[in-house]
């Protein structure tokens, strides 16, 4: 058995987790929702051009 | 659903993760979100390329990668003085990193090389196998394995420098790492 928390590892591992949690949750800001409806409307678009 | 849809929404499942990728690389939060837009419309381009139902978070994150190494060659040693870039991200946000036992660890993880900071976070925080984060960043597995270790050990040095000038464990800390252990 390793001794708890003094095993730098694990420490390590639980603070990287951590940080990373705390962008990841988050979640998605509202200007990329909005780029991808942009980048698919201008798709649409374009695909309506195409077959006229 | 139409192919189209379905990329969508698969990119935006691995939008949060994406997001944390690019933050824990740059350690900004404008810069980062720069940087996912910049992927969000590359992926956007290259969709005929993703063939569908692979990893598509791999896919995400070896452009977001590229696209960072691109940046970073046309931009010179901007990005990588890591110690001018911390001070001016904590003036900028001190809000952003919670606890002050989490600021220690950012600071410590800017104070990596750019190769081994990408390994250990795409192996300890992302979920990615040895494997996986080797094809992201284009080289050996032996290679990831090296680096990720080398950045354990630079972590531990740094974060233990850190540590005898400080109080040693702190009430945050301690139930962080108490909890890695029951998981």
């Amino acid at each position: 058995m390793r001794p708890k928390s003094d095993d730098p590892n694990a420490q390590i591992a639980a603070k990287l987790k951590a940080l990373y949690l705390s962008v990841q949750e988050e979640g998605i800001p509202a200007r990329f929702l909005d780029l991808l409806e942009k980048l698919e409307a201008v798709e649409k678009r374009s695909m309506l051009d195409g077959k006229e | 659903m139409s192919e189209n849809q379905e990329f969508k929404r698969e990119m935006l499942a691995a939008l949060p993760s994406l997001r944390a990728f690019a933050m824990s690389l740059i350690g900004r939060h404008d810069r980062a979100d720069d940087l996912v837009q910049d992927t969000i419309m590359k992926a956007w381009a290259k969709q005929d390329h993703f063939e569908m139902g692979t990893n598509m978070k791999a896919w995400l994150f070896t452009i977001l990668r590229n696209e960072l190494y691109s940046q970073m060659r046309k931009r010179g040693r901007e990005i990588q003085d890591s110690d001018g870039h911390f001070t001016e991200t904590l003036a900028h946000h001190p809000e952003q990193y919670g606890s002050l036992d989490l600021q220690d660890f950012r600071r410590a993880l800017d104070q990596l090389p750019p190769d081994q900071r990408e390994a250990i976070i795409l192996v300890g925080a992302s979920g990615f196998s040895y494997e996986e984060a080797a094809t992201i960043c284009g080289c050996a597995l032996g290679t990831i394995k090296s680096r990720v270790n080398r950045a354990r050990q630079r972590l531990q040095e740094i974060l233990q420098i850190q540590g005898e000038n400080d109080y040693g464990p702190d009430e945050t800390s301690a139930p962080i790492t108490s909890r890695a252990f029951v998981s």
